[in-house]
């Protein structure tokens, strides 16, 4: 189930954790076919640089697309869960108010 | 028949020094001990340009300008911390092609941030030289952190001497591999092309 965001700067809905896992294994290519919360993307899923960029881009893709994820949300990601709750976070940080470039 | 690609073909191509996250800014003096003190930390000096061996400081400096092309300080968008360095050296300009090389902070490891960082690079040389391709050697346990590129389509290996390098109790490969423009303009089609996307940032509130 989708819930809406508590916050006004909305941008898409926040899909739950179950529906992230779900979205992950459809949408990142090299993820396996079952993933837990806790596994460790590089450990346990052998994520590598490349597949950085490919869940970097995704999330993004999945926060409504024009959204950069910031350097100090992508170095708190060490597990599956710890990208769910950044993917949450890029949802509901307000925005700067410029554009990057 | 394909002539140099223009601006106006290929609006991908800028001189652009402004990645989705990051900045490649030009080298300062103060920019001079952070890059030392990283060509020499434990996780990246096997793998950088002095090997594991300790050059003094006057030495560094001598060193990191000769053949280079153009090199930039890799910093997060709006500060001038020193997260790495992108080079392309040794130029052909008859054959028209460079080597390149990017270091990054360990703790950027297997972040996507180094490819982020190489493609500015990339972008920028080929936007400015009309090069056919960009040459990289690595070493097998650097290569491990972004072989899947070559079934991505980022770069082609073209060449491998076995056992070539001595590290952490084993020998490793050395790998050479090619970047070619037309793989630049392909790769740009996909998640990477985000890499170099404009976008909205958002605000962090500090880590407690």
């Amino acid at each position: 189930m989708r819930g809406e965001m508590a916050t006004g700067n909305a941008r898409t809905d926040v899909m739950s954790l179950d529906e992230f896992k779900a979205w992950f294994v459809a949408e990142i290519e090299w993820s396996p076919s079952e993933i837990s919360e806790d596994n460790d993307l590089v450990e346990d899923l052998g994520m590598d640089s490349v597949g950085a960029v490919d869940l970097m881009a995704a999330i993004e893709d999945a926060g409504g697309g024009d959204v950069i994820m910031p350097i100090e949300l992508l170095l708190r990601i060490t597990t599956v869960r710890d990208a769910y709750l950044q993917y949450c976070a890029l949802a509901h940080l307000p925005y700067e108010s410029e554009v990057a470039r | 028949m394909s002539g140099p690609i223009t601006g106006e073909d290929q609006p991908r191509l800028s001189p652009s020094l402004q990645t989705r996250r990051l900045q490649l800014r030009m080298l300062t003096n103060e920019d001079h001990a952070p890059l030392y003190r990283l060509s020499s930390d434990p996780d990246v000096t096997f793998q950088w340009r002095f090997r594991g061996t300790t050059p003094s400081y006057d030495e560094f400096l001598k060193q990191l300008y000769p053949g280079v092309l153009c090199q930039f300080v890799v910093s997060p968008l709006g500060s001038q911390e020193v997260l790495g360095l992108v080079v392309a050296y040794n130029a052909d300009f008859r054959h028209r092609f460079c080597h390149a090389a990017v270091v990054m902070h360990p703790r950027l490891h297997r972040r996507g941030l180094g490819i982020e960082a190489f493609m500015g690079l990339a972008r920028y040389v080929y936007y400015g030289w009309d090069f056919r391709m960009i040459i990289m050697e690595t070493v097998g346990i650097a290569f491990e952190n972004f072989s899947r590129g070559e079934e991505a389509g980022y770069f082609t290996v073209e060449g491998r001497i076995r056992d070539q390098f001595y590290y952490g109790g084993r020998y490793w490969d050395g790998i050479s591999v090619t970047h070619r423009r037309d793989q630049f303009e392909k790769v740009m089609q996909g998640p990477v092309g985000q890499l170099l996307s404009p976008g909205r940032r958002v605000k962090v509130p500090p880590s407690k």
